[in-house]
Parts: C-alpha cells; sequence; structure tokens
C-alpha cells in the first residue's frame, strides 16, 4: 500500500537535492571560479527544478497563479538549461536562443491552456511540460554525445547517457499520459507510476549533477597536466615531457620504428641578453619557438630542454629526413628577426642532428651524438646544421 | 515533519551515499584523483547503505547484532570521512590520537553490547562519532584557513559542525532519557532521518569542495612555481618584483640578491642532468632555508637565482649581504650527496637596491646583475656588494 507520504518524502529529497547542488555550483563558478558559465547554469537549472517541484508540492495550499503556471514554466526552464550547461562545459557555443524560444512558447501555450479553462484537470498541462521536457533533454543529450565524441580522451560520449535518460523517462510519462488508462498527471498521487518516476528523477538528478562536475574536474586534471608538462614561457614540452617522450620513442624503436633527434641552440644568446637585457631574451626565445613548431607535424615533439636549447624529436624519421626539418627550421629563424625597441635583431640558431642506431642503449645516447653534432655546428661558424 | 515517511527517506539516504561511494571511487581508480582519500571517502559512504537500504533485512537478525551493525557503522562511517580529510589536507593530526579516541567508542560499543545495555553502545558510538567529527571541523579550519578566507572555511567546516552538534544534541537526549533512544530495529524519527539525509549530502558536498580546492591551489602552484626547485618561477617573480617595487614607493624598502650557481655547465657535463638537477634542488632547499617567510626566492634562469627581502629600513644594504654571506656559507659547507659522492658547490652572489623610480624593477635587477659579475670576475663563491654610491639613483 503506497501512501501519500512516500511521494511526498520523494519530492522532498529530490528539492533538498536539487537545493544543494544550485548552493555548490553557484560557489563554484562565484567563489573557486571554476568554469563559471557552466556552473552558473547548472545552478540555474537545479534551482529552477527545485523551485518547481516546491510549487508542485504547495498546490491546493497555495493560490494557483502562483503554483500552477510559474510551476510549471520553471519545469521547462530547468530542462532547457540542462542542455545549456553540457554545451558550456564543453566550450561550444551554448544554444540560447533556440532554448530560450522553445521555453518561451512552451510559456505561451501553458498560460493559453490554463486561461481557456479547457485543462481543468491539468493532464495537458502535464502533457506539454512532459513532452518539452523530454524533448530539450534529448536534444542536450544527443548534442552532448556528439560533442564529446569529438573531444574524446578522457570525456567518453556515454557520459551523455544521463541526460539521454532523463529525456527518455519524461518521454515515458508523456507517453503513459496517453496510453495509461488510470493515469494521474498529479505527481504526488500515490500509484505505482509516480514512485518508480520519482526514484528514477531521483537517481537521474544526482547523476546527471555527478557527471557534470566530472566533466569540471576533467577540466581542471588536463590543466594540471598540461602545466606539469609544458615550458611556460614558450608553451614546448619542458625537459622532463621530452625526456618522457624520448623514452617512450626508444622503446617503440625496439618495435621497428625509428626516430631522429634535432638539438636546437641559439647563437649568441648570452650577447643579446646582456645588451638588451632579460626581457628582449624571453622575447627572442618565444620567437625562436614560434618559427619552429610549424615545422614540426602533430606527432614530433618539440621541448625546451635548456635555457636557450630546445630539442625536437622525430618517430618515423632518419638522418635525412631530419636535416630537410632542420634546414627549414635554419631558413625561417634567419628570416625572421627579433623586434626590440624599434631595431631589428637578427637571429640564427645551430642545429645538431642525429638518428637512433643499433648500438645505442637509451635515447640518451643519440639525444649525446645530436649534442656533439651541435657542438661541430657551432664550431663551424653558427647558423648551420650538423649531423 | 509528520508527513515524512521515514523508510523512504532512509532509501533516499542509502541511494544518496550508494551514489556518492561509486563516484569517489570512480575518482579514485578511473581518474586517480587523490586515491587514497578518494576511496576512504568511498568506504564512509559504503557503510551506511545497508542499515539505510534495507533496515528490515535485519529483522530477523538476533537483537545484539541489530545493535552491532548500527553503532559500528556509525563510528566506522565517521572515522573514515576524518581520515580521509587527513590525506586531503594533508594535516598533521596523528593517527595515534584518532586509534585512541575510536578505540575507546569501540570498546565501549563491545561492552555495551556484551552487558546488554541499549543505552551505553549508543552513548559510546555517538560519543566517539561526535568527538571526531568535531577534530574534523579543526582539521579543516586549520589546514584551509591559511590560504582561504574565513568564510569560506567555514562554509566548509559547517557540515561537520552540524555533525558535531547534531551529535551532542543526540547524546544529551540520550543521558536526559528523552525517548532520543532507538531500540533496535526500531526507525529513527523523521526529524532524525532528515536531519541524516541533509547532512550527509551536506558533507559529500563539502568534501568535494575541498577536493576542487587542492586542485585549484595545485595549478596555481605550477603556475607560479619552477616545477624542479619549488622556487617561484620566472614570471611569478617579476610580478613579485612589480608589487616590491609598489611598496617601495611607500616606503618598505627591499634589496635583491642574483644568484648564480658556480661551474654548473660543469656538474652537468661531468655527473648527468640528474646530478645538475638534485644540484639545482639541493640549493634552493638551502638556502629556502635561510630565508624568511616573507622573502621571495625565485629562478630565473637555467642555474640562476634571485632572492627579493624586505627590508626593516630601506637603506639597509648590510642586512641584505649579510643574508648572502649566510646563504653562501650554508651551501659551501654543505656539498651536495650524489651516487655516494660529495660533490662540492658553490654560488656567487650580487647584492643591490632598487631604484625608486622603475616601475618593473629592472634598474635593480641590472646592478645586483653586475655584481653578481664582479663576484664571477673576482674568483666565485664569494658576495659583492653595490657600493652606496652606485646604489643611488642616477
Amino acid at each position: 500500500m503506497i501512501t501519500a507520504a512516500e511521494t511526498l518524502t520523494l519530492l522532498a529529497a529530490i528539492v533538498i537535492v536539487t537545493g544543494m547542488a544550485t548552493l555548490v555550483w553557484l560557489a563554484m563558478a562565484l567563489i573557486a571560479r571554476v568554469s563559471p558559465r557552466a556552473s552558473l547554469t547548472m545552478a540555474g537549472t537545479n534551482a529552477a527544478a527545485a523551485l518547481s517541484l516546491t510549487l508542485y508540492a504547495l498546490r491546493g495550499g497555495w493560490p494557483e497563479a502562483v503554483t500552477h503556471w510559474p510551476g510549471d514554466v520553471l519545469a521547462v526552464v530547468s530542462f532547457g538549461l540542462l542542455g545549456v550547461a553540457v554545451q558550456a562545459i564543453n566550450r561550444r557555443e551554448p544554444p540560447w536562443r533556440t532554448t530560450a524560444a522553445v521555453v518561451a512558447a512552451t510559456a505561451v501555450v501553458l498560460a493559453w491552456l490554463r486561461a481557456g479553462g479547457a485543462d481543468d484537470s491539468g493532464l495537458w498541462s502535464d502533457r506539454v511540460v512532459n513532452g518539452t521536457g523530454a524533448a530539450l533533454a534529448l536534444a542536450a543529450g544527443m548534442a552532448a554525445w556528439r560533442s564529446l565524441r569529438r573531444s574524446g580522451g578522457r570525456t567518453p560520449a556515454p557520459l551523455a547517457l544521463p541526460l539521454l535518460l532523463i529525456g527518455g523517462l519524461m518521454l515515458l510519462r508523456s507517453g503513459a499520459s496517453f496510453t495509461a488508462t488510470q493515469y494521474q498527471p498529479d505527481l504526488l498521487e500515490p500509484t505505482e507510476f509516480n514512485l518508480v518516476f520519482l526514484w528514477a528523477a531521483l537517481t537521474l538528478t544526482l547523476l546527471q549533477n555527478a557527471t557534470l562536475a566530472f566533466l569540471v574536474l576533467v577540466r581542471l586534471i588536463l590543466r594540471i597536466e598540461h602545466l606539469l608538462a609544458r615550458d611556460p614561457l614558450t608553451d614546448a614540452l619542458n625537459r622532463r615531457a621530452f625526456d618522457q617522450a624520448l623514452t617512450r620513442a626508444h622503446a617503440e624503436w625496439g618495435q621497428g620504428r625509428g626516430y631522429a633527434l634535432v638539438m636546437i641552440d641559439m647563437d649568441h644568446f648570452k650577447q643579446l641578453n646582456d645588451t638588451l637585457g632579460h626581457a628582449a631574451g624571453d622575447a627572442a626565445l618565444r620567437l625562436l619557438a614560434q618559427q619552429l613548431k610549424p615545422c614540426v607535424r602533430g606527432v614530433d615533439h618539440f621541448g625546451r630542454l635548456g635555457g636557450e636549447e630546445f630539442g625536437v624529436l622525430l618517430p618515423d624519421t632518419d638522418l635525412a629526413g631530419a636535416a630537410l626539418v632542420a634546414e627549414h627550421m635554419r631558413l625561417r629563424v634567419e628570416r625572421t628577426p627579433l623586434r626590440w625597441l624599434e631595431q631589428d635583431w637578427p637571429l640564427s640558431a645551430s642545429f645538431g642532428i642525429a638518428e637512433v642506431a643499433p648500438a645505442d642503449t637509451s635515447g640518451d645516447a643519440v639525444l649525446a651524438r645530436a649534442d656533439a653534432a651541435l657542438y661541430r655546428a657551432k664550431q663551424q661558424g653558427r647558423n648551420l646544421v650538423q649531423d | 515533519m509528520h508527513f515524512l515517511d521515514v523508510p523512504t527517506l532512509l532509501k533516499a539516504s542509502a541511494l544518496f551515499n550508494l551514489m556518492a561511494a561509486l563516484a569517489w571511487l570512480t575518482l579514485a581508480q578511473v581518474f586517480r584523483v587523490a586515491p587514497r582519500a578518494s576511496r576512504l571517502m568511498a568506504g564512509a559512504h559504503l557503510v551506511r547503505v545497508p542499515l539505510q537500504g534495507c533496515g528490515g533485512c535485519l529483522a530477523g537478525w538476533p537483537l545484539m547484532l541489530q545493535q552491532a551493525v548500527a553503532e559500528f557503522s556509525l563510528l566506522l562511517c565517521v572515522l573514515l570521512l576524518l581520515l580521509a580529510l587527513r590525506r586531503m589536507l594533508r594535516s598533521r593530526l596523528q593517527t595515534q590520537h584518532i586509534a585512541w579516541i575510536s578505540g575507546v567508542g569501540a570498546l565501549g560499543i563491545a561492552l555495551g553490547l556484551a552487558s546488554g545495555s541499549v543505552l551505553l553502545p549508543q552513548l559510546a558510538s555517538m560519543g566517539s562519532a561526535t568527538v571526531l567529527a568535531a577534530l574534523a571541523v579543526h582539521e579543516i579550519r586549520r589546514g584551509v584557513a591559511n590560504q582561504l578566507s574565513p568564510v569560506i572555511a567555514g562554509c566548509t567546516a559547517l557540515p561537520f559542525a552540524l555533525l558535531t552538534l547534531a551529535g551532542i544534541v543526540h547524546i544529551g537526549m540520550l543521558l536526559a532519557g528523552a525517548g532520543g533512544t532507538a531500540m533496535p530495529g526500531e526507525l529513527p524519527t523523521s526529524a532524525r532521518a532528515l536531519v541524516a539525509f541533509i547532512v550527509t549530502a551536506a558533507i559529500t558536498l563539502s568534501v568535494i569542495a575541498l577536493m576542487i580546492w587542492r586542485l585549484i591551489t595545485r595549478i596555481q602552484h605550477l603556475m607560479h612555481r619552477d616545477p624542479l626547485t619549488g622556487a617561484l618561477n620566472r614570471r611569478a617573480f617579476e610580478l613579485a618584483l612589480v608589487e616590491a617595487q609598489a611598496q617601495l614607493q611607500r616606503g618598505q624598502g627591499y634589496a635583491l640578491v642574483m644568484i648564480d650557481i658556480d661551474h654548473f655547465k660543469h656538474v652537468n657535463d661531468a655527473h648527468g642532468h640528474p646530478a645538475g638537477d638534485a644540484a639545482l634542488r639541493h640549493c634552493v632547499h638551502l638556502w629556502q632555508a635561510g630565508l624568511r617567510d616573507v622573502d621571495r626566492l625565485g629562478r630565473i634562469g637555467g642555474e640562476e637565482f634571485c632572492a627579493l627581502l624586505p627590508l626593516a629600513t630601506p637603506d639597509d644594504l648590510a642586512s641584505a649581504a649579510a643574508v648572502a654571506e649566510r646563504l653562501r656559507a650554508s651551501l659551501e659547507a654543505q656539498p651536495l650527496h650524489w651516487q655516494g659522492r660529495a660533490l662540492p658547490l658553490s654560488a656567487s652572489f650580487g647584492v643591490a637596491l632598487p631604484a625608486v623610480q622603475d616601475a618593473a624593477g629592472e634598474v635593480g635587477l641590472a646592478r645586483a646583475d653586475a655584481e653578481l659579475y664582479r663576484a664571477k670576475a673576482e674568483g666565485r663563491n664569494r658576495v659583492c656588494v653595490a657600493t652606496p654610491l652606485s646604489g643611488e639613483p642616477a
């Protein structure tokens, strides 16, 4: 025997959960300033849901003008904001206009239904809310699936599942309102269907909030990993990340895939630093990195290994290929002077290349050979490629 | 509260705890974020699920066992919470204290069960749980208040404070015999169930907030610190310099010490890059021990560092020179121990005062750099100080 208290309790539980979620997302947006747009939108969707359900529970006790139409509209707003939040988290343009249009249109329809007096039992309002909610959630879910699949990596497409399930749930309810003979639009009515629906709604609310929180977390973690692996000045890989890439490349060489290294050292860097100052030195390094980066492919690893020393790891490349890349780089650097205090300062760099050979026990041996070649390039007058 | 159905509320709590446990496990295993703390949190949540989710399942069991499950699960939950917090805040709370409190509580529960008392097990578990919760509040305030505003620290500690308060109230009711005693197998009142649900949710959220805070401070640390040595990185040091120049306008003086490790390239060539890295870490570690909290040490080049020393009086070059000498001597006295050998290290120091009219602090840097150059020229492993004349603004 299902009592009215059971459905009411579940409703209260959902209100508590969404209410607390609102506070947390607000804190994330305003205090921690983590993904502010997405966090504010999540706060909005939870707040709208909490308000809507509270107004729903107050039906009968409070005036109808306050509880019915606003409650319904807030429910639709909540579903609409769900889609916006997920797109904001994925850094895609959130579908504000479409969502606002749908919500506005639904609000008008609902107002018309209520005013017309044709919908005393609230059945049609209920259908409109559920149907629109389903459409919004399903659309959001599919958009989320597509954009998550594109981002790939640690954010697999199945993370869009909660949204799709929410859409499915609302679709089920709308469907039931047409097919089930005993269907009651009132959520609080102690029927088996309502009980199951409310349990599902509670679970999915928790799940959807958790999923968004995960996406935010992944964003933070990726940022940390990026910072850990990069040189802050030039955005090249830092020494540690480069060494790790070299170790991996050498391990893969054991499986038949050769690689080559290019060691790069800016010429007369100390002079530039002493003459123009540290700020100019930094600018020169940034410019150098900017010139070198476009010469490498996505699979190559470009790293800053020392003060003015850079390295490029070229997988599946032999000595001749490395020489081509190095010469290309040398020309680009030669042709692009540093503009400092209204004057042009010519830049050049020396290059040393080496290819992995059977005798090499580790990547460091290849690195040492490339380094020795770089030294020879310096000896022979700089602005050269040497192997 | 009579309109609330307690079994449903309990089941909703169980659902919440179950999902929270899964979320923490995913964080630990898949994302590998704070793995040990996350697993402890997952445990804390899981421990609550059986009793809430299926109170009726235990109906056939002996009363003593039912009580045991109820009381031990509460104590265990709060214990795991505190351990998770300790990990997350990296607090220095000693495990002995936690062990003592939990041990006394567990003992109390066991004694109470054995003697057939209904009151004692509840008192024991509530008592220990409340003390542990109070400890949690203390740890949060201590760990977080240094870095976050008091408001945020308070908000994060609030759920645990609520837990402590609820525990105290409950103990009071138990002692006063005012019907707070739940007989084993009996359902709690709806007020208790509601409070429990809200407190559980609040605690979960506050621990998540702490973890996000930890990630954010890590990001800020990475953005401002040199990952190898922990000194300020170039950008952060330049920002500190600008800030110090602004302070200089208001009369708060400072000095700059440019530091360059002697023969660093030789260390790298002779013993390899890892040895060079170790040497850098060694130097920074020694120097930071010799500097005050207000001093800033930045790594501005491969083997080049700069220390920014706020001064009591703006022209007190002598005390800055004394600090530099102390750093020099400490490095000379403590060689780097590398692969069984003692590698002697030394550094050259240049000390100078900044110029007042110089927003970016470049003049001060250039002066200190000139002194550093002089130190290198005069034989290294020494401190060269700008003479007062050269410290004057041009």
